[in-house]
């Protein structure tokens, strides 16, 4: 059941499929106390799934950038956090230097 | 109102967002504006998936499967998909905003506005303001977070044909070591360990289940760190 539709009704579709989860999201976290057990779990689940999100799109990517080899990623990867650290978790420093890094070795590759 | 100290929330909405999250950003958003022109899509529909979806993920699944000819519902799902964290991370955030709103219908508005750059920093700023100023912070923080992504997404799609490889892919990288420094932020114990079981759950999941893993991931690892350090109680950052 393909229709074609354009760009434009694409992307209204796709805001409305992402909408969804915001409007399911108000209604159900009306019924919850911020300080309650629910929350909690709740804050601990959206955590985790950002870390999923973010080490799926590291070590299985899609698109372009699954023609860099993974050490490459890697590197890039630890070059960020372990400047993060050393900067007594400065994030700008290390998003910045990691990138350089990784971009660095794509170039040189 | 006197428990809290800080009384610039709008200043420091701005002020926050103007430092890291506007370096990210633009780096992001050129990146998806790039990806988007060569996807097919015109300025105006790059800038309009840019606001209206507000979750980058889901905005690059959007223009690969639309480049890649993929069927229209399988793409509105396979985006739906990339973005049911909102679920969670909205249940998570509005009770520290509900109180500060005069009619709760802008909570859908608030969650509109939501993404993981500003659900980060609210978490980080609820201990610091009242539910009013909570309000007033995210939305500073938000709105200044939307001018820079238009602006970037607009370069990005018009700069597309002349950048590097190297610098391009840079703009798609820069996403996922953003994401792992805010992340690496946290100090509070069953954050840090859904975190780490996330991190390693994700991929392993993905790859059991492409369109469910990420969701799945999650919600073992939350739950998992959660249970482990039930005791301890702290701010969630």
């Amino acid at each position: 059941m393909n229709v074609d539709i354009g760009p434009l009704s694409l992307i209204l579709l796709a805001a409305a499929a992402t909408f969804l989860w915001r409007f399911l999201g108000v209604i159900l976290s009306s019924r919850l106390r911020p300080e309650g057990a629910w929350i909690q779990w709740m804050t601990a689940v959206a955590y985790a799934v950002l870390a999923a999100l973010a080490a799926r799109m590291l070590v299985l990517p899609v698109g372009e950038l699954a023609t860099i080899p993974l050490w490459i990623r890697l590197a890039g990867a630890a070059v960020g956090i372990g400047v993060f650290f050393v900067t007594k978790r400065n994030a700008l420093a290390g998003v910045v230097t990691g990138t350089l890094a990784f971009i660095a070795l794509v170039a040189g590759h | 109102m006197s428990t809290y100290k800080h009384l610039h929330p709008f200043r420091d909405g701005l002020h926050d967002a103007l430092v890291l999250p506007m370096v990210v950003l633009t780096g992001g958003m050129i990146g998806f504006g790039a990806l988007a022109q060569e996807s097919g899509f015109n300025i105006l529909e790059a800038v309009l998936a840019t606001i209206l979806i507000w979750a980058l993920p889901g905005q690059i699944v959007l223009a690969d499967m639309h480049a890649a000819g993929a069927n229209t519902w399988a793409i509105v799902i396979a985006v739906s998909i990339a973005n049911l964290r909102f679920l969670p991370m909205t249940i998570a955030v509005m009770p520290h905003l509900r109180g500060g709103l005069k009619h709760q219908a802008w909570q859908l508005a608030l969650a509109q506005m939501l993404s993981a750059n500003s659900f980060l920093y609210i978490l980080q700023a609820v201990p610091r303001f009242s539910p009013i100023d909570r309000v007033r912070y995210f939305t500073a923080f938000v709105l200044s977070c939307v001018v820079i992504a238009v602006v970037a997404t607009v370069g990005g799609h018009i700069a597309a044909s002349q950048m590097a490889p190297a610098v391009a892919m840079g703009f798609l990288f820069v996403n996922i070591i953003f994401i792992a420094c805010l992340l690496a932020n946290s100090r509070a114990a069953p954050i840090i360990a859904s975190i780490i079981i996330g991190a390693i759950a994700g991929p392993v999941c993905h790859l059991i289940s492409p369109s469910n893993g990420i969701l799945i991931a999650g919600i073992i690892a939350g739950t998992a760190g959660h249970f482990m350090f039930r005791g301890h109680r702290g701010s969630p950052s």
